[in-house]
């Protein structure tokens, strides 16, 4: 077979409503999807739906990135027909994209063999080879780059298109099996959220999403829960019709805002500047939680000026010391009776000491609401009310969940300012207050690897995601002969896109294994066909929802698609390791859940809920950080040179930033999430094209579009020095003037990824991602 | 969906034009029947036999506009409610009607007993136009619900009428026929100025909702109406300028005259469709 | 008084997620762009505003479609539904043409028009339609009318909106707060 690449409109031919009725025994023909359902002659009647009530049901979960819902499919006659969210099973719904899974399993374009690449990388043109003929030939290539390379030679990138246990993991012990290889390291989404949540808090994928209403206030902070969080809305709508107060700080008119008291229109990047200038008011009109503060955080914490560490008592790795007001002496943080003063100025200790507290202070009182005002065209009289409003309403909860406000150069400082804004509330660990990050089963009980994996021989490399194009194509930190990429599309959410495909058109072997042909599969030279949710057994126990689900096999998958499992299987055992992967997924499964209490046989009746509920994350001020405080000073950030408490620094992809840059590009883009797909997942399938269309959209400002020349509706080129991405002009004011917001998950098939224009700069405090610190330019095509 | 409709276009204009010279020739012939001379019978004769295919073309497009041309005939089930199952059979009597005349026309063009025929088909042909207005009398398409619509209707009959009965006089030089020919100027130009009239009107309601104003916008800008107000309006009214100065005119002018009539009134007819549907969904 | 089933949308709480929109295209596996339910947005610039709107058919009590549709293809059913027997259906538009809420929608490809049956098949079986079901943020409610108005308070029309005298919906909408008056 060789052909070009698919076009991806809607595939037509579903021309009439079918009604299947009699038996299982039923002869008609019923070809799914993107075809359609055509059934033949006297068991069909036209004008009525698919008739259910013989269908078998199966049960499996959206397993990417997202709040991995139960979903229920119904099979008729071997052929998955319809999904339905497993209400009340699991309590919140699935939305329109699990929905149309059924056309992800039927449709027409599935890889349905192994395909080799016969053409230029990108071309489209392949032909299909045995799946032995496949496994053969990455043996070879794996043994040459060995060989040639090296084990850094190899390297592997996983994603976030599937968070079952019986995937990503697996492709980690497999490599690890092989000797270890270079891996990239830095998650796309929420890097920083990963590593400053954990020293200041204790633990990551702590979500409120069982109290928002019981909430008095809710903050949401440049996040868009009314798409990302969208079967737990109705949450936040109950609050407010309790008489909560709901406002929205993002550089868009969002979903989110729409439905707000408040739309408080920010520039991108300067959100630790609005943080700080909150703290200040906080602070100075003392409407913090003095109590909270001295009992369950590290603000009295002492502080070496010479230094500039946390004293500790000698021999003790918690043994913070703090002044005590009633024995004026330095005692450790949790000797009883104490009273642990928040600042030490004035006192005698203020020639050598100081305190967390008034670190933070140091950094706050910079930020007067008129410097806030310069700096994030917030206006000075909002940030003054916003921090009197988060501060006295109670309980109040800001909104996080990983949002687009921390993919920006600095976005460390901007989740920890979040994080001060709450302890400084004392609203952590009630209900109805907090932080809300993402959340699920993993943080409360220990799911275990379903192969362990053994320990990399030898010390390996790493490549930081958002540089992976750079990195590859000036062989840093090695040349690499062999990429394998699953679970993931990097053509669409890699910033510097065309570094990107670049990387892969540079590497000489990359395989692909995907379902669809993607927009980075159309970049490999060997596609593996895979499995989706429906065809393959796995469990879902990860951390985006509160249930541990059973994810069953329902149909066949097409042609020869073989699971990742599989796929890692055969391979091992071509490689010599074969027993270490050669168990069913139900034993594996077992391997899974053993200790967590949870058994198969349980989930076999549905998802099994696995957190506490409502679960409180930090319940009465108990954080797991190893002092069981909230520790706002970050050593982790000074070992990096800078400030361990949280400080704005000014972006330099920014309007203030770079001047020349800006004078170049001055328009600031940032991306949002849409409805219709999950990072790239789900963007061809027709029932999401049909719904919300099919083609990517630029939202601009009207006065910014005026001045280009600019329609709405227009076919626009947005461009930088990376690159060039095309899109329909969104005129309207539902931005701040300045600001464009791209759509995220675009398909090359489609006109390709907003992320070819985005940052590649790599947050420096956690290695994060920062796409929202991206200056443009846009034009009418010509 | 095409929004121009274009069977339901030629359907409308094609069978209005129909009745509408089936009127002017039993206005002749029962008010002026010397105008039909000796002479002139020949071309009366054709345009007689013209009525029926003008008629079937309009029931043939008709069924055209379905989605299932062959159970067109299950359009007439539902005649105790729909304005178009009424329409559906009017236009089917005036069909049976329209081949009576052009058949008593085509055999015995020298019978005036075809006068009652042609009477009972210019009311019946009236009411069918009337009717086939009132379709359109849908309470949710304001463009289109109002008296505008029905006038509109029954003057592209009177126009297209008028213009194909003066082409039939065309020759004829005779003093009865000059005095028909000034006749049907004026009725030429009474038709044109109350189509503006009617324009006029459509255009005031401009601002009554946005679905209207969209329409109205949608007709007055669009490049077709331009070619509605040269060869519907203005070619018209030069004719008849013509026809009411001096009644002198070649047969080649008055040919030209009808077809950018006929052009003009489906240009209007286009406009009238397509200013409403291109707004598809309205809601 | 008959019975007249109808549906309660709070669009107050709507957040357009089109869930309702796909679950009905997969229940009723309608054509490409025939979608018995959509969900509308309504937009403006000065001052902002974005809300949706999610709309099926209201089985009005005096249907356009069912006066104007030429072959008698529609009925009301005892239970309020106005129900189109699609296999007599000629796609003649007409209905398209006549009703206020572009519900019935044609499919060139058929050369027929379907519309919204309120889920007949689901309700005969005690089920809810599923656009109601699938709405992960439970804006849908259906049901008997006079209970959905004992219940909910809303509107049949708001600014924007074909006036609700032509047919009388059997709809309930909690309008969006720039919408309430």
């Amino acid at each position: 077979m060789s052909n070009e690449s698919k076009d991806l409109k809607p595939a037509t031919n579903m021309t009439r409503r079918t009604f299947i009725k009699g038996t299982g025994a039923v002869a008609a023909t019923v070809a799914l999807g993107g075809v359609g359902m055509v059934a033949s002659g006297a068991d069909v009647a036209e004008g009525a739906p698919v008739d259910f009530k013989n269908a078998k049901t199966f049960t499996s979960s959206c397993t990417m990135e997202c709040l991995h819902h139960n979903l229920k499919g119904y099979v008729v006659d071997g052929k998955l027909v319809k999904i339905e969210a497993n209400y009340p099973n699991d309590p919140t719904k699935a939305c329109l994209r699990g929905l149309s899974r059924v056309q992800w399993v039927n449709h027409p374009d599935r890889i349905k063999m192994p395909l080799l690449r016969t053409g230029e990388k990108g071309e489209g043109k392949w032909k299909e080879i045995s799946w032995d003929e496949a496994l053969d030939l990455i043996v070879t290539k794996i043994k040459e780059t060995q060989r040639e390379l090296g084990n850094q030679g190899l390297c592997y990138k996983t994603g976030s298109g599937n968070f079952g246990q019986l995937v990503n993991g697996v492709a980690a012990a497999f490599f690890n099996y092989l000797g270890g290889c270079t891996t990239l390291v830095g998650s796309l989404c929420c890097q920083v959220v990963t590593t400053t949540m954990p020293p200041m808090l204790g633990s990551r994928y702590e979500d409120t999403r069982d109290t928002i209403q019981d909430s008095k206030y809710i903050l949401v902070w440049g996040t868009n829960p009314a798409v990302t969080m969208q079967s737990y809305f109705y949450k936040y709508m109950d609050a407010m019709s309790k008489g909560a107060r709901m406002v929205t700080i993002d550089p868009r008119f969002s979903e989110t805002a729409a439905k707000s008291d408040e739309w408080v229109p920010i520039l991108p990047g300067t959100d630790a500047a609005l943080g700080l200038g909150m703290l200040k008011i906080i602070i100075e009109e003392e409407l913090y939680d003095k109590d909270f503060l001295l009992k369950h955080t590290g603000v009295p914490f002492l502080v070496d000026k010479a230094t500039g560490d946390q004293i500790k008592a000698e021999g003790s790795e918690t043994g913070y010391l703090v002044y005590d007001e009633i024995s004026k002496g330095i005692v450790p943080h949790d000797q009883e009776g104490i009273v642990p003063a928040l600042s030490v100025a004035g006192t005698d200790l203020a020639a050598k000491y100081t305190t967390v507290f008034d670190l933070i202070y140091n950094e706050a009182k910079k930020w007067t609401p008129e410097k806030v005002q310069e700096e994030t065209h917030v206006p000075a009289e909002t940030v003054i009310r916003l921090a009197r409003e988060y501060a006295t309403s109670k309980p109040a909860m800001i909104i996080q969940n990983m949002g687009g406000f921390q993919r920006t150069e600095y976005g460390s400082y901007a989740v920890g300012a979040q994080f001060y804004l709450a302890a400084f509330t004392g609203n952590f660990g009630k209900a109805g207050g907090g932080v809300c990050d993402a959340g699920g089963v993993g943080t409360n009980i220990k799911v275990n690897d379903a192969i362990p994996s053994p320990k990399p021989q030898g010390q390996f490399g790493t490549i930081p995601s958002p540089k992976f194009g750079e990195y590859i194509l000036a062989d840093k930190p090695n040349k690499i002969g062999f990429m394998w990429i699953m679970t993931t599309s990097m053509m669409t959410q890699y910033p510097n896109t065309n570094k990107v495909k670049a990387a892969l058109k540079k590497i000489p072997f990359v395989v692909v294994v995907d379902s669809l042909m993607t927009s980075t599969a159309l970049y490999a030279d060997l596609v593996l066909p895979c499995t989706t949710v429906f065809e393959y057994t796995d469990l879902l126990a990860h951390n985006r929802h509160h249930y541990v689900q059973l994810m069953e096999k329902a149909v066949d998958p097409p042609g020869q698609a073989k699971s990742d499992l599989e796929i890692f299987q055969m391979l091992a055992k071509r490689l010599g390791f074969g027993e270490a992967f050669d168990k069913t997924p139900e034993e594996l499964i077992e391997v899974c859940l053993k200790g967590t209490g949870i058994t198969l046989e349980q989930l076999k009746k549905g998802p099994v809920l696995a957190t506490p509920d409502p679960y409180i994350p930090y319940k009465d001020g108990i954080f797991k950080t190893p002092t069981k405080k909230a520790e706002l000073f970050v050593p982790m950030w000074k070992s990096k040179g800078f400030n361990p408490v949280v400080t704005y620094i000014r972006p330099n992809e920014f309007i203030y930033g770079d001047r020349q840059l800006a004078a170049k590009y001055p328009l600031m883009a940032v991306q949002r999430k849409i409805n219709r797909t999950i990072h790239s997942t789900f963007g061809t399938l027709p029932w999401i094209c049909e719904a919300t269309g099919s083609t990517p959209h630029v939202l601009i400002h009207p006065e910014d579009a005026a001045a280009r020349g600019i329609k709405d509706g227009d076919r626009v080129v947005v461009y930088n020095d990376r690159g060039e991405h095309r899109c329909v002009a969104d005129v309207k004011a539902h931005i701040k003037k300045g600001i464009v917001a791209l759509e995220n998950g675009w398909w090359e098939q489609q006109g390709g990824s907003s992320s070819y224009v985005t940052s590649d700069f790599v947050e420096p405090l956690g290695g994060g991602h920062s796409c929202n610190n991206t200056l443009v330019e846009i034009r009418k095509e010509a | 969906m095409s929004t121009w409709e274009l069977p339901l276009v030629i359907f409308t204009v094609f069978g209005q034009w129909a009745i509408g010279l089936a009127i002017m020739l039993t206005l002749v012939e029962y008010f002026s029947p010397a105008t039909i001379t000796e002479a002139n019978l020949k071309q009366f004769r054709m345009g007689g036999m013209a009525v029926l295919p003008l008629v079937a073309v309009g029931l043939l497009f008709s069924i055209f506009h379905l989605g299932r041309p062959f159970a067109a005939y299950r359009a007439l089930f539902n005649l105790g409610q729909s304005m178009l199952s009424l329409e559906i059979a009017f236009f089917l009597v005036v069909g049976v009607l329209a081949l009576i005349y052009s058949y008593m026309w085509w055999k015995t063009p020298d019978k005036s007993s075809r006068k009652i025929v042609g009477a009972a088909l210019s009311i019946v042909g009236l009411a069918a136009i009337v009717i086939s207005s009132k379709v359109y009398a849908l309470p949710a398409r304001l463009a289109w619900d109002s008296l505008q619509t029905t006038a509109a209707f029954i003057l592209t009959a009177v126009l297209l009428g008028a213009v194909s009965v003066a082409l039939l006089l065309g020759k004829s030089e005779d003093e009865t026929s000059l005095k028909a020919k000034k006749v049907f100027g004026w009725v030429i130009l009474g038709a044109v100025i109350a189509t503006v009239v009617v324009l006029a009107l459509f255009a005031q309601t401009y601002g009554a909702s946005a679905e209207q104003s969209a329409a109205v916008a949608a007709t007055f800008a669009s490049a077709i109406f331009v070619v509605r107000l040269v060869l519907g309006i203005l070619i018209p009214v030069a004719l008849a300028g013509l026809f009411v100065a001096n009644g002198k005119s070649s047969s080649t002018i008055i040919s030209v005259a009808l077809f950018s009539v006929v052009i003009g009134e489906l240009s209007g007819r286009i406009l009238f469709y397509s200013s409403v549907m291109s707004q598809y969904p309205w809601f | 008084m008959a019975k007249q089933v109808g549906f309660y949308m709070n669009m107050a709480n709507c957040y357009g997620c089109q869930t309702c929109q796909v679950a009905c295209k997969s229940e009723q596996q309608t054509a490409p762009a025939v979608s018995f339910r959509r969900v509308r947005q309504f937009n403006n610039d000065y001052p902002v505003m974005h809300a949706t709107l999610s709309m099926g058919c209201n089985h009005c009590e005096k249907p356009q479609c069912l006066v104007n549709c030429p072959v008698g293809a529609y009925t009301k059913l005892d239970n309020g539904i106005v129900y189109q027997d699609h296999s007599k259906c000629i796609g003649c538009r007409m209905c398209v043409m006549a009703c206020p809420y572009g519900v019935p929608q044609y499919d060139p490809e058929e050369g027929k028009t379907s519309k919204c049956s309120y889920c007949k098949e689901r309700i005969d079986q005690g089920l809810q339609p599923r656009c109601v079901e699938a709405c992960p943020g439970g804006n849908l409610a259906a049901g008997d009318l006079e209970e959905l108005k004992a219940k909910y308070s809303g509107v049949q029309e708001f600014p924007g909106m074909p006036a609700a005298a032509i047919t009388n919906p059997s709809i309930i909408i909690n309008p969006a707060k720039a919408f309430k008056k």
